[in-house]
C-alpha cells in the first residue's frame, strides 16, 4: 500500500484547470520532488494531500484511508505551506511552544533543539514579526520537524534562505530521509530537486508526470 | 536647589493674593447684611471659609493662576544641559514637581495669610456660628461644610489638603506632557481649554456628571455636597495623582512597545470603558423613588422587547453584547490568519479544532457576564441602592445569565458559521449587526428571531424565562448542526 495515493484527482478554481483526472502515488522513505511553472498548481496539490482542500472529483487516501472520511487532516504530518503561519508577536520558541501543545508530545529541550538543528538560537528574544525572511523559513522548517513527523510536506523549502543554511537544511533532510522519513518537496530551483530527490514529478496538461 | 528657592520666595505673591483680599473684604461685607436680615453672627471661620470655598475665586482665578505660573515654570527652567545631568525624564519630571511644589506653597501661605488677614477682628471661636444653619439660596457653602464637618478648622484644612492635591495632579500631569512633546503651545492651551472647561462644567453640567466637573475638586464644599461624600473628591484626585506618578515612572521606557499595547488592547479598553459609563449613566440616571439593587441591573441592560424600546437600551444592548463577539472575532481571525495552517495540521479534523475553541468560548462568555453583573450590583450598592430580595430574583438572575449565556453562544456561533460560509471574518459581523433589525419594535415577529432575547426588559413582562431558553437552545442546536457540516465540507483557505 502507498503512503499517498492520489485517484482519479480533479480540481479548478472558477474555470482555471489545475488538475484534471491525475492519478500518483508516493511511497514510504523516499525523496519527492515536484516542478512545475509558477501557477501551475503545486501549492493547491499540497493543500488538498493536506486536507485543507478538496478536491471536486476523486480521492486522496493516506495510508489508505480516505481524507475527509472519518479523519479530515492526515497523521503525523510536518508540513510548510507558502502561506505566513505565525503568531507576530510572540517569540519563535514561544510560537513553537504553542504549536507543540496542541498535541502535547514533546518537551521545551526538543524545541530548543530543533531551533538549533535549523540554525536558529533559541535565545533570540526577538518577536517574530521582526524576523527576516530567512529566520521565518527556518521556524516554519522547525515547526514541520520538531515532532518528529513521518511525512514532512515542503512547499518551497528552501525560499529566502542563504547558502550556508541551504546547505545545512539540505544536508538536515538527507538525515531525516536516511532515519526513515518520507519528504515531498517543491522548489523552482533545479539544483535543490537533483541534488535531494529520488524522484521527481512535474506538473503539465493537468496531469502529474513522472520524469525521474 | 538654592538658587531655585531664592527665585521662588517671591513677594510679587503678594501682589497676586490683593484681587483676594479684595473679593474677602467684598464677602466680610455683604455678611453684614446677612446677619442683620437672619438675625445671626457670623465668626471668623465663617469669613475664612466663605472665601475659601468660593467656586468663582477658585475656579476663574487661583486654580488657572497657579497653572499658569507652572506653565511658564516649567517652559522657562527647561534646558537639555540639566536634564543631561539629572539622567532621566523621570527624575526631571519629579524635580520640577519638587519646584512647582514650593511655588504651590508660597502661594497657598501668601493666600492664607490674606484670607485670615481680612477676617481678623470678628468673634473668635473654635465652633460654628449660627449662620451654617441657615438653609438659603446664597448661603451654601456654610450651610453644606457644616453639615459635613464637626469643627470649621477640620474644613478650612481639608479645604487646603484638596486645593493642593489638584493643583499638584495638575502639575504633574503639565510637566509629563511637557516631557513627552517638549511643546509649552500644548500647556498653554490646556491652560485656555480648563479655564473653558471650568466655566462649562460649573454652569452647565447636570448635577449627574458630578465626576468630571473641576469645581468639585477646587472647592471642598461643591465637591462634598455634589458626592454626598467627604471621601470621593479626595480619592479621585488622589487616584489620578497616582496613576500619573505611575506614567512619570515609566516614562523613560520605549515608548514603541506601550504604543504596540495600546494598540494591541485599545479595542478591548474601549469596550470595557463603553460598558463602565453605560453601567454608570443607568445608575446615576435612575436616582429618584425607591428602586433596588435588582432594578438597576433590569434597567441597565433593558435592551428591547416588543412593547418596551428606548434607543439608547437598544444601543447599550449591542454595544455590550454585540461588542463582545466583535471583540472574539477579532481574536478568531487573528489566530486564523496568522496561524492557521499549521494549527490545523495537527489536529484530527476541523471538528476537533473547533471543540478546541469551545471552552475558550464558554469560558469567555461566562467571564463577561459575571463581571457586567458584579460591577452593576457593586456601583449600585455603593451609591446607596437598596438590597432587598425580590420574589423574582431567582428569575432576574436566570435571566441574567443563563438567556445571557445562550443568546451570545448563538451569536458567537453564528458569527464563526457566516464567516466559514463567506471566508470573510468582518463580513460576518456585519450580517450579524443586520440581525439587531429584528429588536427594532415591529420587526421581533413575536419574539421569534434569537437576537436580544436576554433583554432584561422582558422581566417586567408576562414572557416566561424557560421558554426563551428552550427557543434559544433550540436555535443553537440548528447552528451548530450547520456549522459542523460546513466545517467538513467546505476547503479551508485563508
Ligand atoms: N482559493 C483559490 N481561489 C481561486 N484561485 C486559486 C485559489 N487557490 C489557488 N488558486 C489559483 O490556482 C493557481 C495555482 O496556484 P498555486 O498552487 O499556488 O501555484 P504554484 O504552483 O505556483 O504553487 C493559481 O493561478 C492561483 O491563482
Ligand atoms: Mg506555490
Amino acid at each position: 500500500m502507498s503512503l499517498i495515493e492520489l485517484r482519479n484527482i480533479s480540481k479548478s478554481y472558477k474555470g482555471l484547470t489545475l488538475f484534471e483526472n491525475t492519478s500518483v502515488s508516493f511511497e514510504k522513505e523516499k525523496i519527492y520532488g515536484i516542478i512545475g511553472h509558477n501557477g501551475s498548481g503545486k501549492s493547491v496539490l499540497f493543500k488538498m494531500i493536506c486536507g485543507f482542500v478538496f478536491p471536486d472529483h476523486g480521492g486522496i487516501f493516506v495510508n489508505g484511508e480516505e481524507l475527509g472520511k472519518n479523519r479530515r487532516f492526515p497523521e503525523n504530518f510536518g508540513i510548510i505551506i507558502d502561506k505566513p503561519g505565525y503568531l507576530g508577536d510572540k517569540t519563535g520558541f514561544e510560537n513553537l511552544r504553542y504549536l507543540a501543545d496542541i498535541q502535547n508530545k514533546i518537551s521545551d529541550e526538543k524545541i530548543k533543539e530543533t531551533l538549533e538543528k535549523v540554525g536558529l538560537h533559541y535565545t533570540i528574544k526577538q518577536k517574530v514579526k521582526d524576523y527576516s525572511l530567512g529566520m521565518k523559513q527556518k521556524l516554519a522548517i522547525a515547526q514541520a520537524i520538531m515532532e518528529d513527523q513521518e511525512v514532512l510536506l515542503l512547499d518551497e523549502p528552501f525560499n529566502a534562505l542563504d547558502v550556508d543554511s541551504v546547505e545545512n537544511i539540505r544536508g538536515l533532510l538527507k538525515s531525516l530521509n536516511n532515519e526513515g522519513k518520507t519528504i515531498l518537496l517543491t522548489s523552482h530551483n533545479n539544483e535543490d530537486i537533483e541534488v535531494l530527490c529520488d524522484h521527481v514529478f512535474r506538473i503539465r496538461n493537468y496531469k502529474l508526470e513522472q520524469i525521474k | 536647589m538654592i538658587k531655585v528657592r531664592k527665585q521662588v520666595i517671591n513677594w510679587k505673591w503678594l501682589f497676586a493674593v490683593i484681587p483676594v483680599a479684595l473679593y474677602a473684604i467684598n464677602n466680610r461685607l455683604s455678611m453684614q447684611y446677612f446677619e442683620l436680615r437672619y438675625d445671626v453672627v457670623a465668626n471668623f471661620w465663617d469669613y475664612v471659609l466663605i472665601s475659601f470655598s468660593d467656586v468663582y475665586l477658585l475656579l476663574f482665578y487661583i486654580f488657572p493662576l497657579i497653572l499658569f505660573v507652572s506653565t511658564v515654570h516649567i517652559n522657562r527652567t527647561f534646558d537639555y544641559t540639566k536634564l543631561i545631568r539629572l539622567g532621566s525624564y523621570k527624575k526631571w519630571i519629579f524635580t520640577k514637581l519638587r519646584q512647582l511644589m514650593i511655588i504651590d506653597i508660597n502661594f497657598l501661605l501668601f493666600l492664607i495669610a490674606a484670607l485670615l488677614l481680612t477676617a481678623i477682628n470678628t468673634p473668635f471661636s473654635m465652633e460654628w456660628s449660627n449662620v451654617g444653619r441657615i438653609n438659603t439660596s446664597g448661603n451654601e457653602i456654610l450651610y453644606y461644610l457644616q453639615q459635613y464637618f464637626s469643627k470649621p478648622f477640620l474644613a478650612f484644612i481639608l479645604q487646603i489638603i484638596l486645593l493642593l492635591l489638584t493643583i499638584v495632579t495638575f502639575q504633574i500631569m503639565f510637566c509629563i506632557l511637557y516631557a513627552r512633546f517638549q511643546n509649552v503651545s500644548l500647556l498653554y492651551f490646556i491652560n485656555g481649554f480648563m479655564y473653558l472647561y471650568g466655566a462649562i462644567s460649573f454652569k452647565l453640567f447636570p448635577a449627574s456628571i458630578k465626576f468630571v466637573s473641576v469645581q468639585n475638586y477646587l472647592s471642598l464644599f461643591h465637591g462634598v455636597a455634589s458626592f454626598d461624600s467627604i471621601f470621593i473628591p479626595f480619592s479621585v484626585m488622589f487616584v489620578a495623582l497616582m496613576i500619573l506618578v505611575f506614567i512619570a515612572n515609566k516614562i523613560d521606557q520605549n515608548y514603541k512597545q506601550l504604543k504596540n499595547l495600546i494598540k494591541r488592547y485599545s479595542p478591548l479598553f474601549l469596550y470595557g470603558f463603553l460598558c463602565f459609563m453605560g453601567i454608570l449613566f443607568n445608575v446615576s440616571n435612575n436616582t429618584e423613588g425607591e428602586l433596588s439593587v435588582w432594578d438597576i441591573l433590569i434597567v441597565t441592560f433593558s435592551g428591547t422587547t416588543n412593547e418596551m424600546f428606548s434607543l439608547v437600551s437598544f444601543v447599550y444592548h449591542v454595544v455590550v453584547f454585540m461588542g463582545f463577539v466583535y471583540l472574539f472575532q477579532l481574536l478568531l481571525h487573528k489566530y486564523l490568519s496568522e496561524m492557521s495552517y499549521y494549527m490545523l495540521i495537527r489536529y484530527k479534523s476541523m471538528y476537533r479544532w473547533f471543540l478546541s475553541w469551545f471552552p475558550k468560548i464558554i469560558i469567555g462568555i461566562w467571564l463577561l457576564l459575571l463581571t457586567l453583573f458584579s460591577v452593576t450590583i457593586f456601583i449600585a450598592v455603593l451609591i446607596g441602592y437598596e438590597l432587598t430580595v425580590p420574589q423574582n430574583l431567582f428569575k432576574i438572575i436566570y435571566h441574567f445569565m443563563i438567556n445571557g449565556f445562550l443568546q451570545l453562544l448563538f451569536y458567537v456561533l453564528f458569527v464563526i458559521t457566516v464567516s466559514l460560509f463567506t471566508k470573510d471574518v468582518f463580513k460576518s459581523f456585519i450580517t450579524l449587526l443586520a440581525l439587531t433589525v429584528f429588536m427594532l419594535p415591529d420587526f421581533s415577529l413575536y419574539n421569534s428571531i434569537p437576537v436580544g432575547l436576554n433583554s432584561m426588559a422582558y422581566m417586567l413582562e408576562k414572557t416566561s424565562v424557560f421558554l426563551t431558553s428552550a427557543k434559544l437552545f433550540g436555535y443553537i442546536l440548528i447552528e451548530t448542526i450547520i456549522l459542523l457540516f460546513l466545517l467538513n465540507k467546505r476547503d479551508y483557505e485563508i
